[in-house]
């Protein structure tokens, strides 16, 4: 372990530590993205094994040609 | 029944995304790229910290979907008449010059900032190799040998890795690029392997890619991450980024720092997401896919980039080193954190910057599509004669780039302008969409084939909010940013205020001479190194030992003197300064002001009439310079300052040369969309059209 940061870390004047308004912006901030990532990704993932399930390809539409 | 048989006319072959989650990767690998991983951590903890976010948060509800929303509407949009490109999406939608004028512009962005993101892509790969050879370690070690105490050793690891980024950067002297190093063939490879990946197509190329880019980009961080969570004391790090200071959001710099960064690392608006939605088939759905890339982007954003750089660049090196501005904190900081990083530091170091080549890649493929889709579909061109065409194109820019690579000049202007015409091209898209498409039509468009509709009160957010929002960040960002620009741009301006800085730099030379003098810590010989260093700008740099027997020399005089008061001992060094190396006498602010306009300005006066006459002005000063020291001190300031000046005169050209630069691109990029979508696009959507295809232009 490198005997640096924790010294530099103390002799850092500005406050030392996760304060609660801290804790409680971080847990809320990576809660919101974390859950809206998980979300539509499932949601991408359940809608995938629907499609594949009713026989769904990748091939191309032609009713957009 | 065939097209052929139905009398109705070919379209031409349309290629799509293979599946959802490919197009959800390629588009989220498109936002995901340094600005993530570097420029949000210092955005953040620069306003407020955790504070930050309300207002990023903000931003991203009424900013950043919404105007995702509508490029990826317009884009799918625009893939029902046969376009992929910004310029025929735009036409499709509304046959007026307006309309061309905005699709040259979201052509020429993503084209303009490739010719310097491929510099950064190479740089990234290169610090990675370097780390992967122990360049670092090395460098580091090197540099570290000579330090003593904790405090020095983080200062000699950053200064090193500064040096080291000076050199990699070629930002020492215009040109330096290519008279050595590796960053010129690395450059190649990276072109070679955009290319070679845009060339296969989207289905083959892109997605293909990105699909297992993105999944390993992210496995890298994460590992990263869990390496730095479990770090001892990481929780004084995750403060100093995190802890709120709620009395920033008063402030409206703050806000407009967090819509900008929003803005600027969902990479709406400007023709990427248009380009890349337009290969949706015509029900595939964009409200959840479009949210789906936006969360991801933030994701890295957020929770990579937030819980790793700032935390670790605080913990190791102090607060300084964890606010530096977005290349500082990439390639000076984190080369430092990483060897300071507890076991196998150089395996966590490759492994960022890894991530961040890929993270680049996948951003750069996104900047090449539009403008080969835009050849392909304007002009009927091939894919192979398409990628040649665009090949040279940023070929040549990039070597511009890296021909005026003084301080990163050639990129920070090109920078500056693209993302000035980022938000021009956003607003344009939004109101075209908000009053033109007309919002409540373009969110029925938007909810076609969608998982989950979205509530009409966008129809509202769309028109009013986001548009307003654009304008006002708009206008903030001239107001703070084009006087500055427009002033780099005048050779005279430049050539004053450079003259100006290296004078005013020269008038405190004393009291940095004084500072090291009267510092007890370091020793005489240190102080004596120290002062040799900045001395030549005096003009008659002495030898060491005759400086390190003066030093000593005046210490122990001072000390005689027994001048415990601080005032009177800094009086005591100034003054033996003055006797020392002739160098002018504190003034007051007037006076001095009056004397650097003088040996600017009064180029008639001989340095010995010059030096006369700042000694009447130092008529109180108990001691006096001599004349003949004063007067080759100011020979020697004011040759400093024309060389400086010559060298800014130089830099103003350059920056002049990359707006004319950029200008006519864009002008040429104009005319061939107006030949484009005259031609070939108009044929298509008219075939498009004739097909059934319709979208009624509100007039």
């Amino acid at each position: 372990m490198s005997p640096l940061y924790g010294l530099l870390a103390q002799a850092a004047t500005d406050p030392a530590g996760l304060n609660v308004g801290g804790l409680i912006i971080m847990i809320v901030s990576v809660g919101l993205v974390l859950g809206l990532n998980v979300f539509c990704m499932l949601r991408i993932l359940v809608e995938r094994n629907r499609d594949e399930t009713a026989g769904r390809t990748g091939a191309v539409d032609e009713q957009t040609r | 029944m065939s097209n052929a048989s139905s009398g109705l006319p070919q379209l031409p072959e349309k290629e799509n995304w293979g599946s959802r989650l490919g197009v959800v990767l390629a588009v989220a690998g498109s936002a995901v790229g340094l600005g993530n991983f570097l420029r949000f951590p210092g955005q953040a903890v620069n306003n407020g910290g955790g504070a930050f976010m309300i207002p990023y948060i903000i931003s991203f509800l009424l900013l950043g979907i919404p105007i995702a929303w509508c490029e990826w509407t317009m884009g799918r949009l625009g893939g029902r008449f046969g376009q992929n490109s910004a310029p025929g999406i735009f036409y499709a939608i509304w046959r007026r010059t307006p309309a061309k004028a905005l699709g040259a512009f979201s052509l020429l962005i993503p084209i303009a900032i490739y010719m310097y993101y491929i510099l950064l892509e190479a740089w990234c790969l290169d610090y990675c190799l370097f780390f992967i050879q122990g360049g670092f370690a090395d460098l580091f070690n090197t540099a570290t040998q000579s330090a003593t105490g904790q405090a020095a050793e983080a200062g000699a690891v950053v200064d090193a890795a500064s040096d080291h980024r000076m050199a990699v950067f070629g930002s020492h002297e215009h040109g330096s690029l290519f008279t050595g190093g590796r960053t010129i063939w690395l450059v190649l490879i990276c072109f070679l392997v955009n290319f070679v990946i845009i060339y296969q197509g989207i289905l083959r190329g892109i997605e293909k890619f990105c699909k297992w880019a993105m999944p390993l980009l992210v496995m890298c961080a994460v590992i990263i991450l869990v390496r730095v969570l479990t770090l001892p004391h990481i929780t004084i790090g995750l403060g100093f980024m995190w802890n709120p200071q709620w009395h920033t959001l008063k402030d409206p710099q703050v806000w407009l720092a967090a819509a900008g960064q929003i803005f600027f690392s969902l990479s709406v608006g400007f023709g990427l997401i248009l380009c890349y939605s337009s290969y949706l088939r015509k029900d595939d759905d964009v409200v959840l896919t479009s949210l789906s890339a936006s969360s991801t982007n933030e994701f890295c954003e957020v929770i990579l980039a937030g819980l790793i750089v700032v935390p670790t660049a605080f913990l190791f090196l102090g607060a300084e080193n964890a606010k530096g501005e977005t290349f500082a904190l990439g390639f000076v900081t984190i080369p430092a954190i990483m060897h300071f990083m507890p076991h196998i530091g150089s395996f966590f170091g490759a492994l960022w910057f890894g991530l961040l080549f890929l993270a680049a890649v996948t951003s750069s493929l996104s900047m090449l599509q539009p403008a080969i889709a835009f050849l392909e579909d304007g002009f009927g061109l091939g894919r192979r004669a398409s990628v040649a065409i665009l090949g040279v194109i940023t070929a040549m820019g990039a070597t511009l780039t890296m021909v005026f690579s003084k301080g990163s000049l050639a990129m920070d202007y090109t920078d500056f302008w693209c993302n000035l015409f980022m938000i021009v091209a956003a607003t344009g898209l939004v109101i075209m969409f908000g009053w033109i498409v007309g919002a409540e039509r373009g969110v029925k468009e938007l909810n076609r084939g969608a998982d989950f509709r979205v509530p009409r009160v966008l129809a509202i957010v769309i028109r009013y909010v986001t548009p307003t929002f654009l304008i006002v960040i708009l206008a903030a960002w001239c107001y703070d940013k084009l006087p500055d620009r427009l002033e780099g741009m005048s050779p005279e301006k430049q050539a004053r205020k450079t003259m100006d800085a290296t004078v005013t730099a020269a008038m405190g030379l004393r009291e940095q001479l004084a500072e090291i003098l009267d510092t007890t810590t370091i020793s005489d010989d240190d102080a004596a190194v120290e002062m040799a260093e900045i001395l030549p700008a005096v003009g008659d740099s002495p030898q060491s030992d005759d400086l390190l027997a003066w030093v000593h020399q005046t210490r122990a005089d001072a000390a005689a003197e027994a001048l415990g008061d601080d005032q009177k001992r800094q009086e005591f060094f100034r003054c033996a300064l003055i006797r020392r190396f002739g160098l002018p006498p504190k003034l007051s602010d007037e006076d001095n002001a009056a004397v650097i306009a003088g040996i600017l300005a009064e180029a008639a006066l001989t340095p010995r009439e010059l030096a006369g006459k700042i000694l009447r002005h130092a008529a109180d000063c108990p001691e006096k310079p001599e004349p003949d020291r004063l007067a080759a001190f100011i020979t020697a300031v004011r040759a400093e300052a024309a060389d400086a000046g010559e060298a800014a005169i130089v830099d103003a050209n350059v920056a002049r040369f990359v707006f004319l630069g950029i200008i006519l691109f864009l002008l040429l990029l104009y005319v061939t969309s107006d030949v484009a979508c005259r031609n070939r696009i108009g044929r298509v959507i008219a075939q498009a059209e004739q097909r059934g295809v319709d979208w009624e232009v509100k007039s």
